[in-house]
């Protein structure tokens, strides 16, 4: 019903802006009609004033530069970018050599070394005597790792924690794997993000090497999930 | 003087109609002009007519319910035109309607919020260039936007926090990418700040310091030449916040990343910082003669809080790491900021739409060539920020009560960050502990 109003007053506009257009077209020549209009694309430009003074001003004129450059040295502050849509709605719009509609080539993610869970350097220990073990200054990344993990940043936590393992921290292994583990991820209340179980077997993996009996548990729920 | 034109013109008209006997035909004399004359009239009457009921009908539309057209409290400025109202040019009825429905029935609109309302508003999302990474994921997320049925466009500008007050104050854009460590540093009583609550906290994005070989730690920056990129872009912001947070003061200057490596290679400046700079080619390709390098810089107590330990290697920057070397840094936390969208407030409401497209079709940005950030996304992750009304009724609405094990995790780690001198070796026993709670392990 509505999608049937919409299209009554579409058709209601068009049929009043071609009466309007009739009842005041000025006669004009032919070779006027013929004119192509000057501008064909409209471009967003947001003006607004700058908190600070800007850079070396350049002496190129800014309204000589082409649409779909951005020159803030001319003075030019605010010159926003309308990034056009193909048909298909994709975005397509280049800007400094960036195309917003193909991504780069993805980074691939840098993996930790396999470690084989079934044969452990050592047996496992209790976490006491790693507590002991680990360094202060591992131990305080850990904490921060853990702080930002009880946030939700997983991002963040997962800098510290990794910062933490590599700085001798066993239980910091434990806790990595466990922001790749999306068992742990739901439990944590992440929204978004998912697991690998990969790389939360790695790092239980590198924990149970390391000493952290625990590992051994989180390892075999992952593999009863089939991972 | 025009009487006697007319009267010329008759007579002249008079003498040229004759029958074919020579007299004069008096009746197609008067007839003839009326009929080129007459259509003319009436179709200048006719187009001033319904141009009439075109522009009397919205005042009688906005006379019937008083609320079509919202009036803004603040200056707001688009193409360079004050504009008075909203629905004028962005968010139209609809966002009328949004607006008197706070208005009238405060009870029932907060449900409203999170049922996904339908927008036919084209959301605008600001992204800093200079940020390649932020840029690229500003391009995805507005084809996931896409996908969904939300139109979306992402423009080039500044997203420092100077830029997004300014924003907030013109009405420039919906949402921003921009950098927390910057909004967190800028000053805590800027009265803009609880009009740009955050939609998602993204990843951190690394900051890189490049510069000679013979600068080895970051403070020999003091004093020195140091390009932050382009004034409020986001290294400018962040750049500035970390070296105010580690006490160095460098000679700031201020270019474009690509014309600033240019100076650097000339010897002009000393050093150039660069954030979220992964897919920029113009930093990848520099530095191949072996004179630049990544300054170090060092996890300190002054960096708790916002920023978080990183490293680059070699794999990352082939030209700025040598063999198997890695560098120490830090990267900085990055979120989705919504312009204008105090709480209550129709922007807020608006952006509900965004919110829904966002969360609810997320997965579409986990694909394997998007960009890898995405995958490390929370989009519960809390910041010391204001959340967007919209983005919390959603996590509250889809989530359900949290467990007793990770509520006494959370309570320990934020007890724990509360100390003067943050968590310490003595806390990450008990974070530990209570981390593994909920699966009934011991560490």
């Amino acid at each position: 019903m509505t999608i049937a109003i919409k299209a009554g007053a579409g058709v209601f506009a068009g049929v009043i802006a071609g009466g309007l257009g009739y009842c005041f077209w000025p006669h004009v020549e032919p070779s006027v009609l013929a004119a192509h209009p000057a501008v064909v694309k409209p471009i967003f430009v947001v003006a607004a004033a700058a908190s600070r003074p800007a850079p070396a001003p350049s002496p190129a004129p800014a309204l000589a530069v082409p649409a779909l450059t951005v020159v803030p040295k001319a003075g030019v502050e605010k010159l926003a970018l309308a990034l056009k849509t193909d048909g298909d709605g994709a975005p397509r719009a280049v800007t400094r050599g960036v195309n917003f509609a193909e991504p780069a080539a993805p980074t691939p993610a840098p993996s930790l070394a396999p470690v084989s869970v079934m044969a452990p350097a050592r047996p496992p220990s209790p976490g006491p005597a790693l507590a002991s073990s680990s360094n202060e200054a591992a131990a305080r990344l850990g904490a921060q790792g853990l702080v930002a993990l009880a946030d939700g940043d997983i991002a963040g936590a997962r800098l510290f924690l990794q910062r933490a393992a590599d700085a001798g921290d066993p239980r910091a292994w434990m806790a990595l794997g466990e922001t790749y583990d999306s068992a742990s991820l739901t439990r944590l209340g992440v929204v978004g993000a998912h697991g690998d179980a990969t790389r939360a077997h790695d790092c239980f993996a590198k924990a149970l090497a390391a000493g952290v009996g625990a590992a051994k548990e989180r390892i075999a729920a992952l593999e009863a999930r089939g991972n | 003087m025009m009487t006697s034109y007319f009267a010329d013109n008759v007579a002249r008209m008079k003498s040229s109609v004759k029958r074919p006997s020579g007299r004069a035909i008096v009746g197609s004399v008067v007839q003839g002009p009326q009929k080129r004359m007459e259509p003319g009239r009436v179709r200048r009457a006719v187009g001033m007519a319904v141009a009439s009921l075109i522009v009397s009908a919205p005042l009688g539309a906005s006379a019937q319910d008083g609320k079509t057209l919202v009036p803004y409290d603040h200056p707001v400025f688009h193409n360079g035109h004050r504009v008075l109202f909203h629905g004028v040019w962005r968010g139209g009825a609809g966002h009328a309607k949004a607006a008197a429905a706070d208005d009238s029935e405060p009870a029932k609109s907060e449900p409203a919020k999170t049922a996904a309302p339908a927008s036919h508003h084209e959301f605008l999302i600001l992204v800093d260039t200079d940020d390649s990474c932020a840029t690229r994921m500003s391009a995805e997320l507005v084809a996931a936007l896409h996908s969904a049925g939300v139109k979306a466009r992402a423009l080039a500008e500044k997203t420092s926090p100077a830029a997004l007050g300014r924003y907030v104050a013109s009405d420039a854009g919906d949402i921003a990418i921009a950098p927390l460590d910057a909004l967190m540093a800028d000053d805590k009583n800027a009265d803009w700040h609880a009009r740009a609550p955050f939609v998602a906290r993204l990843g951190a994005e690394p900051i890189e310091i490049i510069a000679s070989t013979s600068v080895t730690a970051i403070d020999q920056l003091n004093g020195r030449k140091v390009s932050l990129g382009v004034v409020d872009s986001v290294s400018d912001a962040s750049g500035g916040a970390l070296f105010a947070r580690l006490g160095v003061k460098p000679n700031v200057v201020h270019d474009g990343v690509s014309a600033s490596l240019g100076e650097l290679a000339e010897g002009k400046i000393d050093a150039v910082l660069v954030v979220g700079a992964n897919n920029f080619k113009a930093v990848g390709d520099f530095g191949k003669g072996g004179r630049f390098h990544l300054v170090p810089v060092a996890w300190s107590p002054a960096l708790r809080g916002i920023y978080a330990p990183a490293k680059l290697t070699a794999k990352d920057r082939p030209n700025l790491v040598a063999g198997n070397d890695e560098v120490d840094t830090v990267a900085t936390p990055m979120a989705l900021i919504a312009i204008d969208a105090a709480p209550g407030s129709p922007r807020a409401a608006q952006d509900g739409a965004f919110v829904s497209a966002l969360f609810e079709k997320f997965d579409a940005l986990l694909v394997a060539n998007y960009e890898p950030s995405w995958r490390e996304v929370n989009l519960a992750a809390s910041a010391e920020w204001p959340r967007l009304t919209a983005a919390q009724d959603w996590i509250t609405s889809h989530h359900g009560q949290t467990d007793a094990s990770l509520e006494a995790f959370r309570t320990a780690a934020h007890a724990a960050a509360a100390t003067k001198d943050g968590p310490g070796a003595g806390d990450a026993d008990s974070l530990y502990q209570a981390l593994m709670q909920g699966h009934g392990a011991q560490p």
